[in-house]
């Protein structure tokens, strides 16, 4: 009762943990870059909590913390702005959540912030580690860094897990997806043969013959080099068995639902983008192919989305205004965005496109067997991605439908 | 306005259906893909190699005219753009280039639903530039959904195809709009006998002997530590600080100090609140910029001012950044913000922001402004307390983007002077 009268008045002390006896620092993941080596461990929203006494999380706000040792020959600087672009610095966490505290009572909470910071200078063969102020990201926490020193970047990227959340494609086993002799080595020039013959236009439903939202994205990518493009591209996670996505994870490729959803959220908007993806049988030069689906999702749906189920309705006006309005109907908006998030995220190597999913106009519009109407060009786009970061300008066009009548991939 | 669907409504569709089935012209001749007429005539024109760019920005009052829709209210600014590919290979233009976040045109119209009607749905759809390819020898020009920059929209253009590339930079300036650095007569401000052209070690001995603070009004009160130091010319400078996501500022007037207390109690997005005069060289800033995070809370606030000083050719600047953790309200001003005490901070924060954004070539650090410890902080103008290692930063900025591992740090310390100014 003393408490929360203290705290309507803000004459609360502040009593901060010592950061070094933290519980979350047995979750540390280590990873070095020759001579620089950095360890980083990230406390979920109660261990937030019972270290800095605020519920940050419910502010958006997600602290890291990092220790960088430098055994390099000179001073190095670790880059905050690589972290997270729009960081907040420790005093800006700590004056948000003045409004509780005593004077004195701030001030403590100030300097434990302070204190308790990551220092940018690293010096020859010392160490640092402290909290850096990151904008909360659902699911696992990905990040890049970068340490420079001496002329030389060190660049890391760390994927952390968080208690209490398993990303979909944690639960896949996707070694035994297919045995040894279903596996098919291809090459450029292959591969476009059997995205053309083989591929379906579409997912398919629960029931034989119906079709589900089309396959129009194909990913040539390392399991890494996918991941790291996604995180680039701001993409987050779906955690594994949710209510959310069973309608998604009824739309099947090979019998199974999506080895791994994907989404982002559209600025002032009720839409996010959703893909969709499924391991295939298929490697192109030894890398793995993805087939997948990209198309906007309602966040809330609207009362059009469920009065186009019936495929009596096709000719009704509901489905009409339906596909002259929807955001959801137009997937090749969705597509082209995913190609430039790549494009401009620096994963992109080469892209191309194949037809494959069939032409639908606004006026004759195709619908999914949960009663999703679209209208699209019919392309699939298919997107090799880099190992390393690849300039805007250096990424290639793949010009399929030459390459085929000449007989030459690129 | 109707745009010219007669041509290119049919040339979409059969770019859609059958690509195989489009004769290209003759050499010389430009197929002409969806055209949309420009909406004003202040357009501007960049012409490389084979390409040949334009581009317009609606004002408000415009984009409600032609759509019949207040987009700007809705946080939508169109751009018009006309790529004429005179080559012989298609091209790609990204609309991601202009705005990381841009709209699709549905997108667009689901934002403006409840003010809209369905004309103006498909005039947004007809209107706008869906496909990204522009095919050999051929023109296309639309609409492109951006996010709102009020006063001047800055932009880059990506064509991107083939073995060629072609980036560009727009400014194009929108009514409704004053800002400070239209205000300011640059080139007059100090005749040729003042200017002082300095090799790197007279440099940094005058850099350390600028004053350390801004003053108020009346050259009394010391304020804020002047910790910036900028090399390069005005227009160098704004390529580099908007490619990294700075806006322009208003000068205080009445009006946007009502929308900047608003904004403060709403915590909405006015991005573009004024800020205060603060003075070095008994004049206001000559330059004012401001990078919004997410809210008026959670800003950065840098004041320019231009010295005589000149560095092989380039002008030298002076200046100050402070990182806003919170308004306070004021009888004066209506509102103020609280600085992050840590000032250091924010200026390593400036640095890495501008290296980021493949704006610096070099860096090092001069003294001059005087240590203050965390234990015995100095205040500022508004009585707000900074501590401070004492260094100010100097960067050489580019106009053309750097990148990260082309950046030369400079070891400044061997020129030090120790000198602190008052």
């Amino acid at each position: 009762m003393l408490t929360l009268l203290l705290a309507g008045c803000g004459l609360q002390p502040f009593h901060g943990t010592e950061l070094a006896g933290a519980s979350f620092l047995s979750r540390t993941i280590t990873q070095s870059s020759g001579p620089v080596t950095v360890s980083v461990a990230v406390p979920d929203a109660r261990e937030t909590l019972a270290l800095t006494g605020l519920d940050l999380y419910e502010q958006g706000i997600q602290p890291v913390w990092l220790r960088v040792d430098n055994h390099t020959e000179n001073q190095a600087r670790v880059a905050l702005s690589s972290i997270d672009r729009d960081y907040f610095s420790p005093i800006e966490v700590a004056y948000m959540n003045r409004r509780r505290f005593s004077g004195s009572g701030y001030a403590d909470m100030e300097k434990w912030f302070h204190d308790n910071r990551l220092r940018r200078m690293v010096p020859s063969g010392t160490a640092n580690s402290g909290l850096v102020y990151t904008h909360l990201r659902p699911g696992t926490k990905g990040f890049n860094l970068d340490i420079f020193s001496g002329g030389e970047n060190h660049s890391f990227t760390f994927f952390v897990p968080m208690p209490g959340f398993e990303a979909d494609y944690t639960k896949v086993k996707f070694e035994s997806l297919y045995s040894e002799d279903d596996i098919r080595q291809l090459d450029r020039a292959s591969l476009v043969n059997v995205l053309l013959e083989e591929l379906p236009c579409c997912a398919h439903g629960p029931d034989a013959g119906s079709d589900g939202g089309p396959i129009n994205v194909v990913v040539v990518a390392s399991p890494l080099a996918l991941r790291r493009g996604l995180l680039r591209g701001g993409w987050l996670e779906t955690q594994a068995d949710r209510e959310e996505t069973e309608g998604a994870r009824a739309h099947k490729f090979d019998g199974r639902g999506p080895d791994g959803i994907f989404y982002l959220d559209r600025p002032d908007g009720n839409e996010r983008i959703n893909l969709h993806l499924w391991l295939s049988p298929w490697r192109m030069e030894g890398t793995p192919v993805w087939v997948g689906q990209v198309y906007y999702r309602e966040i809330e749906e609207s009362f059009l989305r469920g009065l186009a189920d019936a495929r009596a309705i096709r000719d009704s006006a509901f489905l009409s205004r339906f596909m002259r309005e929807s955001v959801v109907a137009d997937i090749d908006s969705a597509r082209r965005f995913l190609l430039q998030n790549l494009w401009y995220n620096q994963s992109l190597e080469a892209f191309g496109t194949v037809s494959g999913v069939g032409v639908a106009t606004e006026n004759e519009p195709l619908l999914t067997f949960d009663g999703i109407g679209y209208f699209t060009d019919g392309e699939r786009i298919v997107l090799i991605l880099s190992d390393s970061p690849v300039g805007l300008d250096e990424v290639h066009f793949l010009n399929y439908e030459e390459d085929l009548q000449s007989g030459v991939a690129q | 306005m109707k745009p010219g669907c007669v041509s290119g409504c049919f040339l979409r569709f059969l770019f859609i259906l059958s690509p195989l089935l489009v004769v290209l012209p003759a050499q010389g001749q430009l197929l002409h893909g969806d055209s949309v007429p420009a909406p004003n005539d202040r357009q501007q024109v960049y012409t490389a190699g084979d390409i040949t760019v334009t581009v317009a920005v609606p004002s408000e009052k415009e984009t409600r005219e032609i759509f019949a829709v207040n987009l700007y209210a809705r946080n939508i600014q169109p751009i018009w753009i006309k790529i004429e590919n005179g080559g012989d290979i298609s091209q790609f233009l990204t609309p991601m280039g202009m705005d990381s976040a841009y709209y699709s045109a549905r997108e667009a119209m689901s934002r403006s639903r409840d003010a809209v009607n369905e004309d103006s749905l498909s005039e947004l759809e007809v209107s706008s530039i869906s496909r990204l390819e522009v095919p050999a020898r051929s023109t296309r020009s639309g609409y492109v959904f951006t996010r709102v920059d009020e006063g001047t929209k800055s932009f880059n253009v990506d064509i991107v195809g083939g073995d060629e590339h072609y980036r560009m930079s727009f400014f194009v300036p929108v009514p409704g709009l004053r800002l400070d650095h239209y205000e300011v007569d640059l080139k007059e401000m100090y005749p040729e006998a003042e200017r002082r052209h300095l090799e790197l070690a007279e440099l940094v001995a005058a850099l350390e002997r600028m004053p350390c603070c801004v003053r108020d009004a009346s050259g009394k009160d010391k304020g804020d530590p002047l910790n910036l130091v900028l090399i390069g010319q005005i227009q160098d400078l704004y390529y580099a600080f908007m490619r990294a996501g700075w806006d322009e500022t208003e000068t205080i007037y009445g009006s946007s100090l009502l929308k900047t207390a608003a904004s403060a109690l709403t915590g909405g997005h006015y991005r573009y609140s004024p800020v205060s005069a603060l003075y070095v060289f008994d004049r206001p800033q000559d330059v004012a910029l401001q990078r919004a995070r997410t809210s008026i809370h959670e800003r950065n606030h840098l004041r320019l001012w231009l010295t005589p000083l000149v560095h092989e050719g380039m002008p030298v600047w002076i200046g100050q950044i402070s990182r806003d953790i919170g308004v306070r309200f004021t009888w004066r001003t209506i509102t103020t913000h609280k600085i992050d005490p840590d000032v250091d901070e924010t200026r390593e924060f400036l640095l890495e922001d501008m290296a980021y954004a493949q704006g610096v070539t070099r860096f090092g650090y001069v003294g001059g402004v005087g240590a203050a410890p965390y234990d015995a902080p100095r205040g500022n103008l508004t009585g707000d307390p900074y501590f401070t290692d004492g260094k100010r930063v100097v960067m050489w900025l580019s106009g053309t983007p750097s990148a990260l591992d082309e950046i030369h740090v400079l070891d400044l310390s061997p020129y030090a002077s120790d000198h602190v100014s008052d």
